[in-house]
C-alpha cells in the first residue's frame, strides 16, 4: 500500500477513514481493510475513539453497499437486455442463498463484495433482506478488523499483508468451486440431452 | 489461490518471529503508536522528544519532522535515540 495513504488517516482523521472504506466497498481499489486495521490500532493506543471508528466505518460501508445495490437495480434494466441469461442465474443463486452470499462477501470473501452488491440489486433481491445481511456482515467485518488491528498494533503491516493474501486465497477458492460446479452442471445437462 | 494461500502462510511464519515484531519507524506513525510498538512509556517518550501531545492530537512523525525542519530519516534517528533514553531510564 502507498505509505502516503497511511499518513492520511492520523492527519485527516475520521472523514478520510469513512471515504476510504466507502470507496473500497464500492469497488474502487483502495485498501479499506487495511484502513480499518490501522484505525483499530490507532484506537487501541488512544489516537482515536473506538466507538467513532466503528460508527464511521459501518456508515461508510453501508452507504457504499446501498449505492452499489441501487446501481444494480436501476442500471439493471439496461444490463438485463444484454446479460439476461447471467442475471437469471444470479437471481436463482441469490434467491436460494442470497442472504448468505451478501453476508460472507462483506468480510470472509470481501474481494467479491462490490460485485455482489450490483448483482443483488440487478437480481431484484428484496431491499430489506439485503440491508439485514449487509448490516450483519459489515458489522462483523469492521469489528473483526478493528479487533485484529488492536491486538496486533505493533506488527500491523505484517498482519495486514497476511490477511490480504488469506482473503484473496479464499475468494479464489470460492470462485473456483462455483466455476467448477457450473461446468459440471453444464456437462451433466449435455449428458442428459444426449441420453434423451 | 495456492499462491495467495502460500504467501499468507509464509508471512504468518515471518511475522511470528519476535525479531520482526518491532516495526521500523514509518512516516505515518504517531507518538502513541511508537510508544505502543516499542513498548516504552508515552510520557517518557514525548518528554525525551520535547513534545507536548495533547489529548486528541495525533501528529505523524512526518509532520513532526517537518515542524522541526528535519528530514524524516534524521527525525527517525532522533526518535530511536529517545526510545533508547526512555528504556535506559530507571523506571522506563
Amino acid at each position: 500500500m502507498d505509505e502516503s495513504l497511511l499518513g492520511l488517516l492520523p492527519t485527516y482523521g475520521l472523514p478520510v477513514l469513512g471515504l476510504i472504506v466507502g470507496l473500497g466497498c464500492f469497488g474502487v481499489p483502495l485498501p479499506s481493510s487495511l484502513a480499518i486495521l490501522l484505525a483499530g490500532s490507532f484506537a487501541a493506543v488512544g489516537d482515536f475513539s473506538a466507538t467513532s471508528v466503528f460508527a464511521v466505518c459501518l456508515a461508510g460501508a453501508l452507504i457504499a453497499d446501498n449505492l452499489g445495490f441501487l446501481l444494480g437495480r436501476y442500471g439493471g434494466a439496461v444490463l438485463s437486455r444484454r446479460f439476461a441469461g447471467t442475471l437469471d442465474k444470479a437471481h436463482a443463486f441469490l434467491s436460494a442463498r442470497g442472504g448468505l452470499a451478501v453476508f460472507f462477501s462483506r468480510w470472509l470473501v470481501s474481494p467479491l463484495g462490490p460485485a455482489i452488491n450490483l448483482v443483488a440489486g440487478a437480481a431484484a433481491m428484496p431491499w430489506r433482506q439485503f440491508i439485514l445481511f449487509d448490516l450483519a456482515g459489515e458489522a462483523v467485518w469492521v469489528t473483526l478488523y478493528m479487533a485484529i488491528g488492536a491486538a496486533f498494533s505493533s506488527t500491523i503491516l505484517g498482519v495486514a499483508d497476511i490477511l490480504a493474501n488469506a482473503t484473496a486465497a479464499i475468494a479464489f477458492a470460492v470462485l473456483a468451486v462455483f466455476l467448477g460446479l457450473a461446468l459440471w452442471r453444464r456437462r451433466e445437462r449435455r449428458g442428459v440431452h444426449r441420453a434423451a | 489461490m495456492v499462491l495467495f494461500g502460500g504467501r499468507a502462510v509464509y508471512l504468518a511464519i515471518y511475522w511470528s518471529d519476535p525479531a520482526h515484531v518491532a516495526q521500523t519507524l514509518e512516516p505515518w506513525m504517531t507518538p502513541r503508536y511508537v510508544a505502543r510498538s516499542y513498548q516504552v512509556d508515552l510520557h517518557g517518550l514525548t518528554a525525551a522528544l520535547g513534545l507536548a501531545v495533547k489529548p486528541g492530537d495525533r501528529p505523524t512523525l512526518e509532520a513532526l519532522a517537518r515542524h522541526e525542519g528535519l528530514s524524516f530519516a534524521d527525525y527517525a534517528a532522533k526518535v530511536r535515540q529517545a526510545i533508547d533514553t526512555v528504556r535506559a531510564a530507571p523506571h522506563g
